[in-house]
């Protein structure tokens, strides 16, 4: 509840302002329409279909390793 | 499914009525549960970025919980730096909606450049008023400084909102108030916000999802500590038996709000215009005023220890026990569960819909929007 959920830039479709992202094997499109100089590679914030903002990789590993600590305590419901 | 969860609303329709509404949630409402066994410190610092939509309220709920655990008083200016940044956010939030979901409904185009400077105007907000510290952390880790100067970004936002939604200042906007200078207001269709509500009021919604739902009330601590135990509370939470509204609906006021609520209960014209008021209101408080803050009260150590916050989508509630310094529970209790509630007032308002599958399904979209759910929801009509 209340997530923004970190995920990797794996492509940027400059045109159309939008993005692939990774989050695990996961892949999706996204809008980069509020976010500025992000690059491939980096890691951004994503909700309800935009990239809310740019983490370093640190921040994104250590919330992603919170989320898989909630994955194990099976908060996230199937 | 992600993790961040979603909601899953279903409307049976015959006969251009709804016959059935199910709402299914699989937001991970017992996600605080990671917090147990962490050091009070990392929590606080790990918390707003894992609940990070409307982070900086989940930040102050968070730390005002823990100073209870702790018995610790913040200082008022440091308590008055966190009320503007929870203001800030709660505008950002409200923002949002008008910015980018409205247009949608005029079949226009989102203003993703408005809330881009939006964004870009919190984060400098941010972090003149804080100078880059954060006051969401224990007394002592907090930091005041000597001379804040937000008033030309207080300045700007003002501007921005005056082009992009009220076409005119804010104040003045806030001065309207009777029906009929607002019709006058919606008819110019000055922007996208009056032209939305202008469609509401053409195709005659400005009821839509009037419902009965009492307000939720203010919660004693003693009470929240006894419920919030409770996992089932936690997922769908009803006070006294019955389901309750917290929303900005309930908390703004305006003499514009008091006569649209009595001609139209509280459907969807007085959710969009309470929306629109808070913004306005907001704007106007966002200069530090420590000395209105007053002193915060504390009655020495409630461990557990609970934390409160007028968020954007309601009232949102922190519960945390301390153990010599560590989390050994954490409860959060967040407004889309009293809103979103199965039984709640979403449901109660979308089984009085009306219209074909087509005008239903354009109708539910708006009415969700207004109550507005902090995850993406699926909506079927069978």
């Amino acid at each position: 509840m209340c997530h923004a959920i970190p995920a990797q830039i794996v492509a940027i479709d400059e045109q159309a302002d939008t993005a692939t992202v990774a989050l695990g094997e996961v892949k999706k499109d996204v809008s980069l329409a509020l976010v500025q100089d992000v690059q491939l590679g980096d890691y951004v914030l994503i909700h309800v279909g935009y990239a809310l903002n740019k983490i370093s990789t640190e921040e994104a590993e250590r919330t992603l390793q919170l989320f898989a600590e909630m994955a194990e305590l099976d908060v996230v419901q199937p | 499914m992600g993790i961040e969860g979603s909601l899953a609303i279903n409307l049976e329709v015959a006969s251009c009525r709804v016959l059935r509404v199910q709402i299914g949630s699989s937001r991970p409402v017992h996600a605080a549960r990671i917090f147990c066994g962490k050091d009070i410190q990392e929590v606080l610092q790990t918390l707003p970025v894992v609940f990070s939509i409307c982070g900086t309220a989940q930040a102050c709920a968070a730390v005002r919980a823990c100073e209870q655990a702790l018995g610790m008083r913040p200082s008022p200016q440091i308590e008055d730096q966190r009320a503007c940044l929870v203001r800030m956010e709660n505008l950002r939030e409200q923002l949002w909606r008008i910015l980018l979901e409205w247009p949608g409904f005029l079949e226009e185009e989102p203003d993703r450049q408005s809330m881009m400077l939006t964004m870009a105007l919190q984060r400098d907000y941010r972090a003149e008023l804080t100078g880059g510290r954060n006051p969401f952390l224990l007394p002592g880790d907090g930091h005041v400084l000597e001379s804040v100067d937000v008033q030309d970004l207080v300045t700007q936002l003002s501007g921005l909102l005056e082009v992009v939604v009220f076409g005119m200042p804010p104040q003045r906007w806030l001065d309207i108030s009777d029906i009929e200078e607002f019709a006058t207001w919606v008819g110019s269709g000055q922007t996208p916000a009056a032209r939305t509500l202008g469609l509401v009021m053409a195709q005659d919604w400005r009821e839509l999802g009037r419902c009965h739902m009492e307000d939720l009330p203010a919660l004693e601590s003693e009470q929240l500590h006894r419920l919030l135990q409770d996992d089932a509370f936690v997922a769908q939470p009803q006070w006294l038996g019955s389901c309750r509204e917290t929303t900005s609906c309930t908390r703004v006021e305006s003499q514009l709000l008091q006569q649209l609520r009595d001609r139209y209960g509280n459907g969807l014209l007085v959710r969009m215009v309470a929306r629109l008021t808070e913004i306005a209101q907001l704007s106007l408080n966002l200069l530090p005023a420590p000395g209105e803050t007053g002193p915060v009260e504390l009655a020495g150590v409630q461990n557990p220890g609970i934390g409160q916050v007028a968020a954007a989508r309601g009232q949102l509630v922190h519960r945390v026990e301390l153990q010599e310094g560590v989390v050994s529970n954490y409860q959060i209790l967040a407004p889309t569960e009293w809103n979103f509630h199965p039984c709640g007032l979403v449901a109660t308002g979308l089984a009085t819909l009306k219209g074909d599958e087509s005008q239903i399904t354009k109708q539910a979209r708006l009415l969700i929007d207004a109550i507005d759910p902090c995850v993406g929801y699926e909506l079927i009509i069978s």
